[in-house]
């Protein structure tokens, strides 16, 4: 059996409150008082924190989702680029070239969304 | 690097891709392997990287880039070669004037406003204060 988070089972009193402006108005005399009878939380802490751990990796995943789609599709035009420097190989250095030059534009661009998803993620 | 830096050298970046994939696609009507299909689909880089040079407020460069993601996207269904040779031609135009465009408003905000710049679409401006001693 869980161990109670609490195990003291003293009633709590709660003080009377007074909205402020009431406070010269109010009656003197005794004021009354409420009494809670004691409240007993159980289970287990060790689920309680893994549970807070799982929403909090939760939501940090939902928070990184549109930089990983940003990467993934930098990924593809990368991928796209370097295809077409090959496929462009065959019509000589001028081909080549400009096949490099469409590569590297995409992969600095590509260097920034990676920085930025790993920004999030170890945020 | 200064914030003003870091942008001349995204704009010089955005050039050099848009020109290299204007340049490539014309090129690539000369080769003949089937596999240049795929390569076409993949060749969006250059809207993105415009995508994400647009400035925040609606405007008539939203406009230009919605005209060239369609030409684009003719040009790589359009079965016609000569036509689709046009298409990416007058594509890479767009993307040419978008980007000029884009980088103007981008060095204009850095100018007007030090330690603000523009940063895209989806994230209008930054300001930091360190920014503010980056252009004395």
């Amino acid at each position: 059996m869980p161990t109670p988070v609490g195990e003291s089972s003293r009633s709590v009193i709660i003080p009377p409150v007074l909205i402020e402006g009431e406070a010269a108005a109010a009656p003197a005399g005794p004021s009354p008082q409420v009494t809670i009878p004691p409240v007993h939380i159980e289970g287990e802490a060790t689920s309680v924190q893994r549970l807070v751990r799982e929403h909090d990796a939760a939501n940090a995943q939902l928070g990184c989702a549109a930089e990983a789609v940003t990467a993934a599709f930098g990924a593809i035009e990368v991928a796209g680029a370097v295809g077409g420097t090959v496929l462009g190989a065959a019509l000589g250095p001028m081909g080549i070239a400009v096949g490099l030059a469409a590569v590297s534009g995409l992969s600095y661009s590509e260097g920034q969304k990676l920085r930025s998803l790993y920004d999030c993620e170890t945020k | 690097m200064s914030q003003l830096g870091a942008n001349h050298l995204g704009v010089v970046v955005s050039f050099i891709t848009i020109i290299g994939w204007g340049f490539l696609w014309i090129m690539l009507e000369s080769v003949t392997d089937p596999r240049v299909r795929w390569v076409r689909y993949a060749s969006f880089g250059p809207l993105h990287q415009a995508y994400d040079r647009l400035p925040p407020v609606w405007g008539p460069l939203h406009g230009l880039l919605l005209l060239a993601t369609l030409l684009w996207l003719a040009a790589v269904l359009v079965r016609s070669r000569k036509l689709r040779s046009w298409l990416f031609i007058v594509t890479t135009g767009c993307l040419i004037v978008s980007a000029m465009a884009s980088a103007r408003a981008e060095a204009l905000a850095l100018l007007r406003a030090p330690g603000c710049h523009a940063l895209g679409f989806a994230t209008p401006y930054v300001c930091t204060s360190s920014a503010v001693t980056s252009f004395a």
